[in-house]
């Protein structure tokens, strides 16, 4: 008689309770489940669109493959304008400019290189970006838009011994010598023992020796 | 999900390893225990409620992350993720073949330096690494689709041209893989190609740039030069006996004959302990007839037809017309015309008619099904009667039938045998590389005891010196190891070396000769030799170095040659690539500073033959790009855009490593 009372009790007791709590437990589960569905319906469109890049990049990748510039463009364009927060854009950006530069149009291959430069989300392909500008300027004679690009970029760590080579093909173009040596030397002093670039760079010092 | 479906073929390679692949079963039955007392404990709503939120955190995020936790030896973690030991070894194996392609008939085994190759194994398995998690973090994604469309397009898993996923499957239980592991395996490779790619096919290359890089590449350097040949010194020098034996005891040690030790050694090897796996012939027999496709080639016929077209939709009178036609032809053959005739005739077959209705060479699956079938129950000669398919009715001749041909069982049944027995081979192999190892270390003063819990005899080497030997002593671990602290010094056994693939030996000292003097009447003539050759060089760079100050005031640099100890060259041409004169010159040349018009630069050096080289550099003169042929250019501006992309991406890798936290375990051999 003694545990029907007290489960009575029980029952009365959690009656009470949910009259009380039972609407806030409800829409607490409710919110819960809908930051949960939510998040994954966010998750799954970001997936979604990344997958879209990707493929959009097959595309383009395969348009450069054979200098295909009307399908280069339009891939790219698309994934610039598109998915401008992908690395895939960065990348189009790069390759689009590839494809200026082997047709001549520098200008246009410079602003691409830019954009890269100034809008890209991977900072490898922002360093990349900046390598590749520099080269540009220097092709273009722009040498001191190149040097300007280069005060920018870091003077130590993986990327330093190809930032101190283009200083030295600056410096070379420019007709100073002696600064090319030095920049060269810092150059091949960062650079890996199994670098690729360290034959060529080894060349171009040679030369000013 | 790689941690459920552990790869058996390249665990058991590393013979060393533990194996972990039981690891996903005993944490299922901890789970399932664990399931089992809280049911036995519910007793009211709370526990439900308690259930219903583990099934909630199982169906919100799987069940996998209880599951993966692989408990395998791993041989490196790059940010906390682990690069198993298998994986290592499945990379080690593919550089080894690698290795052996490259070197052809040149390759031994003992050329390979294991831990080398481990070390540079790993360094690529750590890269790899490296760019996936990059990848994963930047937002670079392999979908689904993409991937399908790759397997699909893989030429070994296609039919007729067809995707065929029983061939798929197939393929990979052969190589020991599920299709979860390599599907999940191509992805990431897609996933780092899809990097690497990026940057090595988006660089541009200007003109001027090729320019640049076309002037230094094809400079040419126009040079004369004198060498002093040490050779023709060291002829003209005969030392005293006075200077030999000086030398003699000024260099004793370099004469001395070298430090040796003979070991004692336990070998067990792959091959010896699939020998003693006993042959199961009817499972040779059954895997044989399962695979005949795999060992040979189908009859081939080769047949002539004429054909009376009658489409499969026509009425009856025009198929009775069709059929007298045909049966008209067939009475023109059988009366003895000429088949070509008739068929150039009658048949309605546009492209064998011509040729006389000859239909060349096929084999079964290649034709309509009522024509196969006819086709293949001919016997040469023979005239078919009429055979109606849905091109019309046919009339066929066999002219010649090519017999398939089957590779017999006995020339197939070694293949046979080593991949019905691998996965044996493997584990006992394992077992018994397990009992050495554990065996020689608890009684690290003899090899008696691994040796008759191995069943296996002791063996012997010959002397081994530090630079090598026969036998054992070509393997340079083995040389490593008896030379080392704990073999040498301390007497103990070695540890395991694998000295090539399924090849593991521990070696013991059995007997040590130290360096040992010789009297000078056995190595004068090594001393001589060495005199001769001091003499030579020393002479030869003083001799040229004077030269190199002579020659800043001659104009006539053939003047200061002698024919005999001083040689000239006239002025040459060099490019970077020549050959035709020594590499170092070369380089040298290309080194020196640009003369000024008229005027020449000189520098001097020293051969490692000990001749001595002064060079005049007179003029230099850069590549002009305009006499670029499309081809060269299209050649320089591929090669630079590689060379380019590949710095990008060694400097992206140089970054990723300095920034993770990589940790290398040590290598479980040693």
């Amino acid at each position: 008689m003694e545990a029907y009372e007290s489960e009575k009790e029980q029952i009365e007791a959690f009656k009470t309770w949910w009259k009380e709590n039972g609407s806030s437990v409800i829409t607490g589960l409710l919110l819960g489940l809908a930051v949960i569905f939510g998040s994954r319906a966010w998750f799954s469109y970001q997936d979604r669109q990344q997958e879209s890049a990707s493929h959009l990049y097959v595309q383009f990748m395969n348009g450069l493959e054979r200098s295909d510039a009307e399908q280069v463009s339009q891939a790219g364009d698309a994934l610039v304008s598109e998915h401008s927060n992908s690395p895939y854009a960065a990348l189009a950006a790069l390759g689009m400019a590839r494809l200026q530069i082997e047709q001549g149009e520098l200008e246009a291959a410079r602003a691409q290189l830019q954009w890269a430069l100034e809008r890209g989300k991977t900072e490898a392909l922002r360093h990349s970006a900046r390598l590749r500008l520099v080269r540009l300027l220097v092709a273009m004679e722009d040498f001191s838009a190149a040097e300007a690009q280069l005060a920018q970029a870091p003077a130590t760590g993986a990327y330093a011994p190809l930032y101190a080579e283009l200083r030295g093909d600056i410096a070379l173009a420019r007709g100073d010598r002696a600064a090319a040596r030095d920049a060269y030397r810092v150059a091949l002093d960062q650079l890996d023992e199994d670098a690729p670039t360290r034959p060529l760079l080894r060349i171009k010092l040679d030369d000013v020796l | 999900m790689p941690g459920l479906v552990p790869d058996l073929r390249a665990t058991s390679r590393s013979a060393l390893i533990a194996p972990g692949s039981q690891g996903g079963q005993q944490q299922t039955s901890r789970v399932i225990n664990m399931l089992q007392a809280i049911r036995d404990r519910i007793t009211g709503w709370i526990a439900w409620f308690i259930v219903g939120l583990i099934a909630l955190t199982f169906a919100l995020w799987g069940v996998d992350s209880y599951l993966n936790d692989d408990t395998t030896a791993y041989a490196a973690k790059v940010s906390d993720v682990e690069i198993s030991e298998s994986a290592l070894a499945r990379a080690m194996q593919r550089q080894r073949i690698q290795m052996q392609r490259l070197l052809g008939e040149d390759f031994e085994p003992g050329m390979i330096n294991e831990s080398l190759l481990r070390t540079s194994a790993l360094e690529g398995l750590i890269q790899k690494q490296l760019l996936i998690q990059m990848a994963e973090e930047e937002g670079f994604v392999i979908s689904d689709q993409l991937l399908a469309a790759r397997i699909q397009a893989i030429p070994d898993v296609q039919e007729d041209g067809v995707f065929s996923r029983d061939r798929y499957e197939m393929l990979l239980r052969q190589q020991g893989m599920s299709p979860a592991g390599f599907e999940m395996d191509l992805r990431t490779d897609l996933l780092v190609n899809q990097i690497t790619s990026g940057f090595n096919a988006t660089v541009g290359v200007s003109e001027a740039e090729l320019a640049d890089i076309h002037a230094l590449q094809t400079q040419q350097r126009e040079v004369e030069y004198l060498l002093v040949s040490a050779a023709r010194i060291a002829e003209r020098f005969e030392p005293g006996d006075e200077d030999v034996l000086r030398y003699f005891e000024a260099n004793q040690e370099a004469f001395h004959a070298p430090e040796q030790v003979r070991l004692e050694y336990l070998e067990i090897s792959r091959d010896e302990v699939a020998a003693e796996i006993p042959v199961d012939e009817e499972a040779v027999q059954a895997y044989y007839e399962q695979n005949l496709s795999a060992y040979g080639r189908e009859e081939q016929r080769r047949a002539r037809h004429i054909l009376i077209q009658v489409a499969a939709t026509a009425d009856e009178e025009e198929v009775a017309t069709a059929r007298e036609r045909v049966l008209r032809a067939r009475e023109r053959i059988l009366g003895g015309e000429d088949f070509v005739v008739v068929a150039e005739e009658m048949s309605d077959d546009p492209g064998s008619a011509s040729r006389g209705g000859d239909l060349g060479l096929f084999g079964k699956g290649m034709m309509v099904p009522e024509f196969e079938s006819a086709a293949f129950a001919l016997t040469p000669g023979e005239l078919s009667e009429p055979v109606r398919s849905p091109f019309g009715f046919h009339l066929i001749e066999v002219t010649d039938i090519e017999a398939g041909e089957v590779k017999p069982l006995e020339e197939v049944r070694s293949e046979i045998i080593a991949s019905l027995r691998d996965y044996e081979v493997d584990t006992l192999f394992m077992d018994r590389a397990e009992i050495l190892a554990n065996t020689s270390y608890e009684h690290p003063g003899t090899l008696g005891e691994a040796a008759s819990q191995l069943d296996i005899e002791t063996r012997e080497s010959d002397w081994i010196s530090r630079e090598g030997g026969e036998g054992i002593g070509r393997f340079p671990d083995v040389v490593t190891a008896a030379f080392g602290e704990e073999v040498l010094e301390r007497g103990n056994n070695s540890e395991p070396i694998e000295v090539e693939p399924g090849r593991l030996l521990v070696v013991r000292l059995l007997d040590h000769k130290p360096a040992q003097p010789r009297p000078l009447e056995q190595v004068r003539e090594e001393v001589v030799a060495a005199l001769r050759d001091e003499h030579a060089r020393t002479t030869a760079e003083q001799r040229g170095r004077a030269l190199l100050d002579e020659l800043k005031g001659v104009e006539a640099m053939d003047t200061l040659a002698d024919g005999q100890v001083v040689q000239y060259q006239a002025p040459v041409t060099i490019q970077r690539n020549v050959r035709n004169h020594p590499a170092v010159v070369v380089s040298e040349v290309f080194r020196m500073p640009r003369p000024a018009e008229g005027e020449f630069t000189h520098s001097g050096l020293s051969l490692d033959n000990g001749d001595y080289v002064v060079i005049r550099l007179n003029q230099v003169r850069d590549g002009d790009a305009a006499q670029m042929t499309d081809a060269e250019r299209q050649q320089l501006r591929q090669g630079l855009m590689s060379l380019y992309g590949a710095a990008e991406v060694n400097a992206l890798l140089r970054k990723l490593r300095a920034d993770a936290k990589v940790v290398i375990a040590d290598d479980p051999q040693r």
